[in-house]
C-alpha cells in the first residue's frame, strides 16, 4: 500500500494527527472533500500520542538528544512551481522539554551491571513504581507514574485493603515491564470525556462512537486532612455515603440540584459573579467538607476561580452525570491516540458496536495546586482495565501547569500519594513507585502567528491542561465552519443498512458520503481488518511508516 | 389450529414469529403451552428439557424487546415449572440483569418472587439485594416495598408494636432518612416511612353502646366497619332473654360501624332492664343497665387520654418517634417548604401527643396549603379531623355534649364516635355534606348554623333529634324532600322511611337565612305535614 502512488491533488492537505487535525480530515471527508492526512512522526498523534513502554521510552531518549537541524540534499527552491511558497515546519519536538525518566526497579530479577544506556537513566534499585511528565507555555505538567502493587489493589487506597496475596509477591523489574511493552498505552496528554461533554457528543452525533471503547471512571478521591476520600457527587453516593452527616447531604444536594440549573436562579449568585466562586459557597452555609467537595472535586477550581466559571464547571461535572452510570467521565480505552484514530477511520464501514464496560477502578483525583500556581494538579490512575498496563500495575498522570519544571512541581504531589523511594525501601501504607517519566510540554493553544501565512493555510494548537478535549473540538469545528460554512460538521454516515447491494456485487449508496469507491460488506470489513493490522504492525515497527 | 388438535413444530414457529411482534398476544402463549404439553406426553424428557430450553432463550429474546409484558414473563415461569430440570438458580441471574436495566420492571420483580421461592433464596438474600438496588437508586417503590414483605421475616418480633426488631427499626430509620436528606421530593422514601412506624390493627370490638327505650333502639359502635353476619354477629340479651333483632346500619350501607337495632321489648315497658350485648368474637361482653323511668343509657370504651385514635398513626415506641421529630424538624429547618417534611412531622406530633403541639400541628397545616396549594381541600380536612379528635380526646369521658362550633370545619369525621351524644353544635362551620350524620342516633339537639349545607339528605335517619337549627345555610329544596319522602312512606316502608319515622320527634326546626324561606306556602305545608304525623 506504501508503494502505491499517491494521487497528487487533493481539496484539503492536513499535516499532523493532533486532535483538532483528525477531526477537521474525518469532517472534511464526510462531507466529500478529499483529505490527504499526513504526520511526520513514526507514530500517530504527535504531542497526543499514546506509547507502549518501547516507544515511550525511544520517544524520551529522543528528547535527551540534541535537536538536529534537518538538513535538505536538493534545492527546496527548484522544486517550487509558479505561485508556490515553502513554508518550513517547526523543528519537531520544540514543545516538549526537560524529560526525565528515573527507575525504581532492578533491571532484571538477579541484580546485574547497569546498562547505564542514557544519562538521565537511573536504575537505582527496586521499588515499586513508574513516573513520567509534561508542560506547556503556560505552563502545564504532567507526570506519569506507574506504579504497582501485586494483584490488583488499587495504588490510592481510600479504604485500606490487605493486601491481595493470589498471585504472590510478584517483584518488577526493567526487563519485565519490557517483556510486556505492548500492554502499556501511556498517554502523554492523558484526557478522559465528560460523558455529556463536547467529544461525546460529537463521537454521537458523527456515528464514530462506534469505533470507540470506554470504561467509565469509577471513583472521584479528593484530599482532605491529608487523607484520601471518595466524593459522593451523585444521588445515589450522597445517599450511600457514610462521611457525610444527614444534613450535609442534605447541604450537598440542595447546592448540585440549584447548580444543575443555576442559570435560572441567577438571584441566588447575585452579586457574586465575578468574585471568587469560593465566597459564594461560604456565603451558603455549606460545612467544611460540603465546600470542599465542590470546589475541589466536583467543579475542580481553586480558591480564585470566579463563581461564574465555578458554577459552569460545577454544571457540566453534574450534567455529566448518570448518562452513562453513576460516572461522569468515560476514559477512552486504549488512550488518548486511539480515539483520535477512530476520526482517521471515519471513512470505513465497521460493523463493531461501541461500547461501555465495567471498570475495576479508573480514579480521578484534583490536589491543591503546586506552590506558585493557581491550577489543581489533576491525579488521574489506571487500572490495567484501562488497557493503560499490565495486570498489578497501575499508571497514573499528574499534570498541572508549570511553575518551574515538571519534576520540582509535582514531586511533593507524588510524595504525599506514593512511595518515593531509590533506596529500595518499602513502605506499607503507600503503594511504590515503580518507574517514572516528568516532562514539560508547551501549551501551544494560543499560537501566535509570527509569519504572514498564505490565505490557505492555517495552524491549529496542540495538547491543553484541560480534562477533556473541548478546546480542541472548538478550534476544529471553527475552523470547519469559516472553510465550510454551508456543510454539516461531522454529520452521521450512512446507516450500513441504507447501503444497497446488487447483484453485481456494487454498492450503491442511497445517500452521498461514500464517492467513488463501491465495496461489498466483505471489503468493507475486510477494510477494517487491515485497518487494524496495519496499526498493530505499526505499533509493532514504528518504523515503517 | 387449535380446534384441529395441530401441536405441532410448525406451529410453535408460526406462533414464535407473531410473538416476536406482539408478545401480548396471549391466545398464543396459550397455544404454545397446549403444545408443549402435548410434546410432554411423547418424547423423552432429554429432548423435552432441550425444547424447554430452546423456548427459555425464545422468551428471552421477546423479554429484551419488551421487558414489561405480562405474557412473556408468565410463561416463562410456566415453562420454568413444567421442564424435566429447571435452572431457577439461572432465573435469578436473570431477573438480576434485567433489574439492572430497569430497576422499576414491576413484571421482573413479580417474577422474581416465584423464582426465589423455587430457588430457595433466603429472605436474608433478598434483603440484601434489595438494599444494594435502593443503594443505586432509592426512588424505587418497587424495591422499599419488597424490604417491607422481608424485614418482618428476617427480623420479626411479635412482642414489639410493629412486628419488628427495634434495633432494626431504628436501623430502617437511618437508612429511610438517608433518602429523605438526599432527596425530600422523592415520595418512594416517604411512603417507605410512613410503613415502617406502622399502625396498629386493633381487634374488632365493642366501641359503644347506646340504648334509647321511648325509640325502642340499641345502638353498637364497632372498632372498625364490619359487614354484619359475613364477618360477625352481635348477640343481644335483655336480662336473661336472648333476642334475634335484625340490625340494620343508619344509612343503609352494608358494612359499617355503627348498627342499629329496632325492638318493641325496650318500648313495651319501664321496668329497670339489663341489656347484654356480646360480638361473636373473643371480645367480652358488655352489659348496660337502663335504670326504670330510664329513657336512655350509654356505655363508652375508656382511652387513656391522647391515645383513642393514635393507632392509626403508629405503632412505634415513643423514644423512636421522638428521635424520628427531632430529624424530622432539622430537615424542616432546611427545606421549610417542603410538604412531605411538613406532613411527617405532622403525623410524628399526633402520633406523641396530639393535645400538647395542637397550635403548633394547625400551623404546620397552614404552611402546607400555603406551600401546596392544590390539595387544600385535603389538608383542611386533615385539619377538621384533627379538631374533632382533639375535641373528643379533651372533653370529660361521660359527657353528652359536644361543642364544634366555630372550627373551619370542612368535614365531619368520627361521627361513630360521637354515637352517643345528645347535643352536637356544629354552627359556623364550613361543612357542605353530612354523610355520617345518621350515626348520631343519640342526638337531640344539633347546631348546623351558618355552614354550607345545601340539602337535608343527612337528617333522615336521626331517630332522637327533637331540634335541628339549620339557620343560615343554602338549603333550596330540603322541604321538597322531604314532603316527598313524606308521601312515599304511604306506600312503601324502606328503611329509609323508618328513619323518618324516627326523625318524626323532631319539635323544632330554625330554617331562617336559608333561600327556601322565600318560599312560605311549601314551609307551612311541610310543618303542617309534620304535626299531622306526630
Amino acid at each position: 500500500m506504501a508503494q502505491e502512488v499517491l494521487p497528487s491533488d487533493y481539496d484539503i492537505i492536513i499535516l499532523g494527527t493532533g486532535t483538532t487535525e483528525c477531526i477537521l480530515a474525518a469532517a472534511f471527508a464526510r462531507v466529500g472533500y478529499k483529505v490527504l492526512h499526513m504526520d511526520r512522526n513514526d507514530y500517530y498523534s504527535g504531542d497526543w500520542a499514546t506509547f507502549h513502554f518501547k516507544a515511550l521510552r525511544d520517544w524520551t531518549r529522543r528528547y535527551n538528544q540534541p535537536v538536529l537541524e534537518p538538513s535538505f540534499d536538493t534545492d527546496r527552491d527548484s522544486l517550487l512551481l509558479d505561485g508556490e511558497q515553502l513554508i518550513p515546519l517547526e523543528i519537531n519536538g520544540t514543545n516538549i522539554h526537560d524529560v526525565s525518566e528515573q527507575i525504581f526497579v532492578k533491571e532484571k530479577s538477579e541484580p546485574t551491571e547497569n546498562d547505564a544506556e542514557a544519562s538521565e537513566v537511573d536504575t537505582e534499585s527496586t521499588g515499586n513504581t513508574l513516573k513520567q511528565n509534561e508542560t506547556d507555555q503556560s505552563q502545564e505538567e504532567n507526570n506519569d507514574s506507574i506504579n504497582t502493587d501485586d494483584g490488583d489493589k488499587p495504588l490510592m487506597a481510600v479504604h485500606k485493603e490487605s493486601p491481595d496475596s493470589e498471585k504472590g509477591e510478584k517483584t518488577w523489574t526493567l526487563e519485565l515491564f519490557e517483556e510486556q511493552w505492548r500492554k502499556f498505552n501511556i498517554d502523554l496528554m492523558p484526557k478522559i470525556l465528560y460523558c455529556r461533554g463536547l467529544m461525546v457528543e460529537l463521537l454521537i452525533s458523527s456515528d464514530v462512537a462506534k469505533y470507540c471503547e470506554f470504561r467509565t471512571v469509577t471513583r472521584v478521591l479528593t484530599m482532605i486532612d491529608a487523607k484520601l476520600q471518595q466524593v459522593p457527587c451523585s444521588r445515589s453516593d450522597v445517599f450511600s455515603s457514610k462521611q457525610v452527616s444527614m444534613i450535609e447531604k442534605r447541604m450537598l444536594m440542595k447546592f448540585l440540584t440549584f447548580a444543575v440549573d443555576y442559570e435560572s436562579h441567577h438571584e441566588e449568585y447575585e452579586g457574586y459573579e465575578d468574585r471568587p466562586y469560593v465566597e459564594f459557597l461560604r456565603s451558603k452555609n455549606l460545612s467544611p467538607n460540603v465546600l470542599h467537595y465542590i470546589l475541589h472535586a466536583i467543579a475542580m477550581v481553586t480558591e480564585a476561580t470566579p463563581t461564574t466559571e465555578g458554577l459552569k464547571n460545577t454544571q457540566r461535572f453534574l450534567q455529566s452525570l448518570g448518562r452513562y452510570g453513576n460516572t461522569a467521565f468515560l476514559w477512552p480505552l486504549y488512550g488518548a491516540s486511539d480515539l483520535l484514530q477512530c476520526f482517521c477511520r471515519v471513512q470505513g464501514v465497521i460493523n463493531t458496536q461501541g461500547q461501555r464496560l465495567k471498570t475495576r477502578q479508573i480514579t480521578l483525583l484534583s490536589l491543591p495546586p503546586p506552590s506558585g500556581s493557581r491550577h489543581p494538579i489533576t491525579v488521574l490512575e489506571l487500572s490495567s482495565l484501562s488497557m493503560a498496563c499490565p495486570s498489578g500495575l497501575y499508571v497514573v498522570h499528574l499534570t498541572c501547569e508549570t511553575v518551574r519544571d515538571a519534576k520540582s512541581d509535582l514531586i511533593p504531589a507524588v510524595q504525599s500519594l506514593y512511595h518515593w523511594s531509590a533506596d529500595g525501601s518499602s513502605d506499607v501504607s503507600k503503594p511504590s513507585v515503580l518507574w517514572s517519566l516528568f516532562f514539560n510540554m508547551t501549551d501551544t493553544r494560543e499560537i501566535v502567528q509570527t509569519r504572514n501565512l498564505p490565505t490557505n493555510l492555517f495552524v491549529v494548537g496542540g495538547p491543553d491542561g484541560g480534562l477533556d478535549f473541548e478546546h480542541s473540538i472548538d478550534e476544529a469545528k471553527r475552523l470547519f465552519q469559516s472553510l465550510c460554512p454551508d456543510e454539516e460538521f461531522l454529520p452521521k454516515a450512512p446507516n450500513p443498512e441504507d447501503i444497497i447491494f446488487d447483484d453485481g456485487d456494487n454498492v450503491t449508496n442511497k445517500e452521498s458520503g461514500f464517492e467513488g469507491e463501491s465495496q461489498t460488506e466483505e471489503d468493507l470489513n475486510n477494510a477494517e481488518n487491515e485497518a487494524r493490522e496495519a496499526k498493530k504492525a505499526n505499533e509493532e515497527n514504528p518504523d515503517t511508516e | 389450529m387449535q380446534q384441529n388438535d395441530e401441536f405441532d413444530n410448525e406451529g410453535l414457529k408460526v406462533t414464535a414469529e407473531l410473538l416476536s411482534a406482539n408478545p401480548d398476544f396471549y391466545t398464543l402463549w396459550n397455544y404454545r403451552r397446549k403444545t408443549f404439553l402435548h410434546i410432554k406426553d411423547t418424547v423423552a424428557a432429554e429432548e423435552l428439557q432441550t425444547t424447554m430450553l430452546n423456548e427459555l432463550s425464545f422468551l428471552e429474546q421477546c423479554l429484551k424487546i419488551n421487558p414489561k409484558s405480562y405474557g412473556t414473563w408468565h410463561h416463562r415461569g410456566w415453562v420454568l415449572e413444567n421442564m424435566p430440570e429447571p435452572d431457577w438458580k439461572n432465573e435469578l441471574r436473570l431477573c438480576n440483569k434485567f433489574l439492572e436495566f430497569d430497576e422499576r420492571n414491576f413484571h421482573c420483580w413479580d417474577y422474581r418472587r416465584l423464582v426465589v421461592k423455587e430457588a430457595n433464596i433466603t429472605p436474608e438474600e433478598e434483603l440484601q439485594f434489595t438494599t444494594n438496588k435502593i443503594e443505586s437508586n432509592f426512588s424505587n417503590y418497587s424495591s422499599w416495598h419488597y424490604r417491607s414483605k422481608l424485614l418482618p421475616l428476617v427480623y420479626g418480633d411479635n412482642s414489639q408494636p410493629t412486628g419488628m426488631k427495634e434495633e432494626q427499626l431504628i436501623s430502617e430509620c437511618m437508612l429511610v432518612q438517608n433518602a429523605f436528606f438526599t432527596d425530600p421530593s422523592d415520595q418512594s422514601a416517604w411512603f417507605y416511612h410512613r410503613w415502617l412506624l406502622g399502625r396498629v390493627t386493633r381487634p374488632l370490638r365493642l366501641e359503644s353502646i347506646l340504648i334509647c327505650r321511648p325509640q325502642g333502639i340499641v345502638v353498637v359502635g364497632l372498632s372498625h366497619a364490619t359487614e354484619l353476619e359475613r364477618t360477625t354477629k352481635i348477640h343481644l340479651a335483655v336480662g336473661e332473654t336472648m333476642l334475634s333483632p335484625k340490625w340494620r346500619t343508619a344509612n343503609g350501607e352494608s358494612c359499617s360501624t355503627v348498627w342499629i337495632c329496632d325492638t318493641d321489648v325496650l318500648s313495651n315497658n319501664n321496668a329497670t332492664m339489663k341489656i347484654t350485648v356480646e360480638l361473636q368474637t373473643s371480645d367480652p361482653p358488655q352489659t348496660v343497665e337502663l335504670a326504670a323511668d330510664e329513657s336512655r343509657v350509654h356505655w363508652l370504651r375508656s382511652y387513656l387520654p391522647g391515645t383513642r385514635f393514635r393507632h392509626e398513626i403508629s405503632a412505634a415506641a415513643n423514644d423512636v418517634l421522638t428521635q424520628e421529630l427531632t430529624t424530622l424538624q432539622q430537615l424542616h429547618d432546611l427545606e421549610p417548604e417542603n410538604k412531605w417534611v411538613l406532613l411527617t412531622v405532622i403525623s410524628l406530633m399526633r402520633a406523641l401527643d396530639p393535645l400538647s403541639h395542637e397550635n403548633e400541628t394547625f400551623d404546620y397545616i397552614n404552611k402546607l396549603i400555603e406551600v401546596d396549594p392544590m390539595r387544600t381541600s385535603y389538608y383542611l380536612d386533615l385539619k377538621s379531623k384533627f379538631i374533632i379528635e382533639n375535641a373528643l380526646e379533651s372533653r370529660p369521658p361521660n359527657a353528652t355534649t359536644v361543642d364544634l362550633s366555630n372550627k373551619g370545619l370542612t368535614t365531619l369525621v368520627h361521627a361513630d364516635a360521637m354515637v352517643s351524644m345528645e347535643t352536637v353544635n356544629l354552627s359556623h362551620n364550613s361543612l357542605q355534606c353530612l354523610p355520617d350524620l345518621g350515626y348520631l342516633q343519640g342526638v337531640r339537639v344539633l347546631n348546623l348554623d351558618g355552614n354550607k349545607l345545601s340539602t337535608c339528605k343527612a337528617f333522615y335517619c336521626l331517630s332522637s333529634l327533637e331540634e335541628l337549627s339549620i339557620c343560615d345555610n343554602m338549603i333550596k329544596h330540603c322541604v321538597t324532600e322531604l314532603l316527598l319522602l313524606k308521601t312515599v312512606s304511604d306506600i312503601s316502608t324502606t328503611e329509609d322511611l323508618g328513619a323518618l319515622k324516627s326523625c318524626t320527634r323532631l319539635t323544632r326546626l330554625h330554617l331562617k337565612g336559608n333561600p327556601v324561606c322565600e318560599k312560605k306556602s311549601d314551609i307551612v305545608d311541610f310543618l303542617m305535614s309534620l304535626e299531622k304525623k306526630c
